[in-house]
């Protein structure tokens, strides 16, 4: 033991050192200062028509046979994109895996994919040049601000240029597997917009290659893409009611790959409260919208996306019923940013609490324990089992490979 | 900016009068496509160029299925608990096949949503074959879309098995006294759904969807000689409408209505426009082709020539249209068949003035029982004799004892897998006698009861044994109008075998019919593929 040395060794001090990108200010400095409008990280030059040559031939050429070879990925449904010939569409997805935005944009018909951007977030793919440059050519990404401020206009002048664009609405991948809570941005884009948005449901990706893995697990893991039918809100539907709907839609498609079209489709029936329509009757205040679940509306709405100050959801197309807020004070954890004002959750509590459980078993009475935990249907046991069986695709206990027995 | 005001606007069909003028004219040949020209005043019927189709399919689906003719919304028909069997026409329609999402597959999936609606949960699905071949999963996969296979795919989504006497329950005796015998599932559902799409006239109604359900002892009296011979005689040749009126064969009238006194019918059919093919120019008139379509037609023709073998057979195997949906009803079937041969006859409907000697075709290299191959001698001559001939409203285009000319290469080659009958129909059948009524007082029932045949239809992919019977029959009405049929192109034997002549050339043709027409016919060619209906005045 030699004499205690002064300050850090190279290693603790290597360990604060950048190799690229803004550098890192403490925590309590960026909270001090008002942030100012940070620079975006330039992406235009990744939409030009070399780009999108190079990009189309690496998708093509590299990424196709390479999550081919990797995985058993098959894709259903991509003749939806027929029907949305003449507008720019919004392609909204569950993200559990690296792996989704190559899938989906590998499963996009040529001619939709020539002119698809994927939206990523900033601070992960766009934290260093390189990191940046390289998504952006290879995927077409566009850098999402995740952590609250002014949303960014480019996603909205890329829909008004005919591009469409990939969203993840939870906004980073999921821990477990399950889908988490959708923030509002991509409903509040093609309200704002007026385009449709075509919803996707991505199985077994989390099982084939979760955070924490750069690469598919052994084996070719099944994973399957599925498009759905474009949906459009509804005029007079709030941001809020259609994102839920968006939700429910990629649940649902999750839950068909799980078990089959029929059944989702019964099972999403059976689950919607029975006096309240889908999508909600034009105009959101003649007829009580489909009330968001918990997990929808649990907490902020920060997605770099959606403006995440209260006054600026005012806007002209949100005529339909303001919900903030949770419902429960478990998942009601304020706003990330801190935006939304308390006074703001407070009103919407005056307004009127969602009680979807009690509307779906309205006239059936309680349901007792013994049911709850059978699982009856409308329970939350059978809520779970649903979400389970939609996510978490079954183990293979026997390999293909020879070499895996 | 000329191109897309072309495109624009819609033109009804003419008739052209060759002149010197004139660039040689696009003829199907069976398997390809030639260009051929025609000898001065010989009229050229041009069917009317592709209509627009419905904006929003989806929409009009729900539209159809909210406001149906004739009948209570779908949804006011269903209820929990209800026994539900949806029939769905098989490959036949549309030909060639539908690329990218058959519509079928949306209307059944809005029929089913539907269904979901209002708590139905016993649902049965069958493919409306017929005594045609059984679809493979595939091709069921392909009609009725993904999801909708994968959810009832094989237990509750069947093809239809005439052969199966467990699974065939009678449902009532027509005027006629001939029992009527449906699959299990139609006859013991509350209600039957029939999802179809409407390509021709004479498509659709009850009479087809007992066809398509049904067993051979029970549609032996439709398609008997004197039933297809009445049916022509009774105006339209493959039924339509006339003057207002539904002409479809009385005997498929007379059991489509045991089957609609049975069960209740909610019929939802689809017109499609006539998208053929790959490329534009096969719709396009020849003197307005860009040099693009010439070069197209041209290396087309050359090409599938050169390919020859197993390469063409490949690429008009994969051969698929894009059609847009003119036009979608629902309801009673009776009034869907009816709105949706009135979107036909619309669409097809061509005014030709007199009938001419001599009438020229050429076979496209698709159709209802081949599929995507060159028809064989059988088929050949039915698709020139029964189904281009009958394309008329009351009166053919050639006058009677009048000659047709047919383009096509009668190559005596079968489909191993979906014509056995066919083949001993053609070698043992035809060589002994080519008259329908001959034939089959002769050979009918011992074709339609072999076991073997049954065995086939039933566990493999082959035609009934008695198909090409019924397909021989149809020519009855143009064999007895006709005097002398001509193949250019043809296989000299097996031309003879059917009973017809070969000839190398058009003007050949036309020099071996000069004994029965004279030296200077007036000669009409009906513009290739021959989708259209003429009404001849």
């Amino acid at each position: 033991m030699g004499r205690p040395r002064r300050g850090v060794g190279l290693r603790e001090a290597a360990r604060g050192f950048r190799r690229g990108g803004p550098p890192w200010a403490p925590v309590g400095e960026a909270g001090r200062a008002a942030r100012p409008a940070a620079r975006e990280f330039p992406t235009g030059w990744a939409r030009s028509g070399a780009a999108r040559t190079t990009r189309a031939a690496f998708l093509r050429g590299v990424m196709n046979p390479l999550l081919h070879v990797s995985l058993t990925a098959d894709a259903h449904g991509a003749e939806v994109f027929d029907t949305v010939r003449d507008t720019p569409v919004i392609i909204v997805s569950n993200h559990t895996s690296h792996l989704d935005a190559p899938l989906l944009l590998c499963s996009l018909p040529g001619w939709v994919r020539s002119r698809t951007a994927v939206t990523a977030a900033a601070d992960y793919f766009f934290g260093s040049v390189w990191r940046g440059a390289s998504s952006a050519l290879a995927f077409a990404t566009v850098p999402i601000d995740r952590s609250g401020g002014a949303p960014s206009s480019t996603p909205m002048d890329l829909l008004r240029d005919g591009w469409n664009l990939v969203i993840f609405p939870e906004g980073t991948r999921s821990r477990d597997g399950a889908r988490g809570r959708f923030r509002l941005g991509a409903a509040y884009l093609a309200i704002n917009a007026g385009v449709p948005v075509v919803p996707v449901g991505v199985r077994g990706a989390f099982a084939a290659m979760p955070r924490g893995r750069s690469w598919p697990v052994p084996g070719r893991p099944q994973v399957t893409v599925r498009f759905g039918r474009p949906l459009r809100p509804v005029p007079g539907e709030d941001v809020r009611t259609f994102t839920a709907r968006l939700a429910a839609e990629v649940d649902r498609l999750c839950a068909e790959d799980a078990t089959s079209w029929w059944d989702a489709t019964r099972a999403a029936l059976a689950e919607q409260p029975s006096d309240s329509p889908t999508p909600p009757a034009p105009g959101g205040r003649g007829g009580p919208p489909r009330q968001p679940t918990a997990a929808d509306h649990a907490d902020g709405d920060a997605d770099g996306l959606f403006p995440a100050a209260g006054p600026a959801l005012a806007g002209p197309a949100l005529g339909g019923p303001r919900l903030r807020g949770g419902d429960d004070g478990a998942n009601g954890s304020p706003s990330a940013g801190g935006a939304a004002p308390t006074a703001a959750v407070g009103e919407a509590r005056t307004l009127g609490r969602h009680r979807p459980r009690a509307a779906a078993r309205s006239g059936t009475g309680p349901v007792s324990i013994s049911a709850r935990l059978r699982g009856a249907p409308g329970t939350p046991t059978a809520r779970w089992r649903r979400i389970w069986a939609a996510t978490e695709p079954l183990p293979r206990s026997t390999s293909r490979s020879p070499w895996r027995r | 900016m000329a191109d897309m005001e072309r495109i624009a606007t819609v033109r009804p069909g003419f008739v052209l009068e060759v002149d010197e003028r004139t660039p040689p004219l696009l003829v199907h040949s069976g398997a390809g496509v030639l260009l051929e020209r025609f000898p001065l005043g010989t009229r050229v019927v041009y069917p009317p160029q592709p209509r627009a189709g419905v904006g929003d399919v989806d929409a009009a689906i729900g539209a159809a299925l909210a406001e149906p003719l004739d009948s209570a919304p779908l949804s006011a028909l269903l209820r929990p608990g209800m026994r539900l069997a949806i029939s769905v026409d098989d490959v036949r329609t549309p030909q060639p096949r539908m690329r990218r999402g058959d519509v079928r597959g949306r209307i059944l999936e809005q029929v089913l949503g539907a269904a979901a609606a209002a708590g139905v949960d016993e649902v049965t699905l069958v493919v409306a074959n017929g005594l045609h071949r059984r679809l493979g999963a595939a091709e069921v996969a392909g009609i009725v879309g993904e999801r909708v296979f994968r959810s009832f795919w094989p237990t509750g989504l069947v093809c239809h098995d005439a052969e199966d006497a467990a699974n065939l329950v009678e449902v009532g005796v027509s005027d006629a006294g001939e029992p009527v015998a449906v699959a299990r599932a139609v006859a013991e559902a509350d209600l039957l759904v029939a999802v179809g799409i409407v390509q021709g006239p004479g498509q659709g109604g009850l009479g087809a969807l007992v066809e398509g359900l049904s067993s051979y002892a029970s549609l032996r009296a439709v398609h008997s000689v004197a039933a297809v011979t009445q049916a022509a005689a009774a105006g339209a040749g493959g039924g339509g409408v006339v003057e207002g009126r539904l002409v479809q064969g009385a005997a498929a009238e007379r059991l489509g209505a045991v089957l609609g006194a049975a069960v209740p019918v909610f019929a939802v059919a689809a017109t499609v426009d006539a998208a053929v093919g790959p490329g534009p120019f096969l719709t396009r008139r020849e003197w307005e082709w860009s040099p693009a379509d010439q070069a197209m037609a041209f290396g087309v023709g050359r090409g599938l020539e050169l390919l020859g073998g197993r390469g063409r057979a490949r690429v008009l195997r994969d051969l698929a249209a894009d059609y847009a949906i003119t036009s979608l009803s629902a309801g009673q079937p009776q009034r869907v068949a009816a709105a949706a041969w009135q979107a036909v006859d619309a669409q097809q409907r061509v005014d030709v003035d007199g009938q001419s000697d001599v009438v020229v075709v050429g076979l496209p290299p698709f159709g209802a029982y081949q599929g995507g191959a060159p028809a064989d001698p059988v088929l050949a001559a039915h698709g020139a004799l029964a189904e281009v001939f009958a394309r008329h409203r009351g009166r053919p285009v050639v006058r009677e004892n009048g000659a047709m000319i047919v383009y096509h290469p009668v190559a005596a080659r079968f489909s191993q897998l979906h014509q056995p009958s066919y083949v001993d129909f053609y070698e043992e059948v035809l060589a002994e006698s080519a008259d329908p009524a001959t034939i089959e007082a002769k050979f009918e029932r011992q074709y339609a009861t072999d076991p073997w045949y049954a065995s086939l239809y039933r566990t493999s992919r082959a035609h009934h044994g008695v198909h090409p019977f019924h397909r021989w029959y149809e020519t009855a009405p143009a064999r007895a109008h006709l005097a002398e049929v001509v193949f250019v192109g043809g296989d000299r034997a097996a031309c003879a075998r059917l009973g017809y002549r070969a000839a190398s050339t058009l003007a050949d043709a036309l020099e071996i019919v000069a004994g029965s027409v004279g030296r200077d016919p007036s000669i009409t060619y009906l513009h290739s593929p021959p989708q259209l209906i003429t009404d001849v005045r």
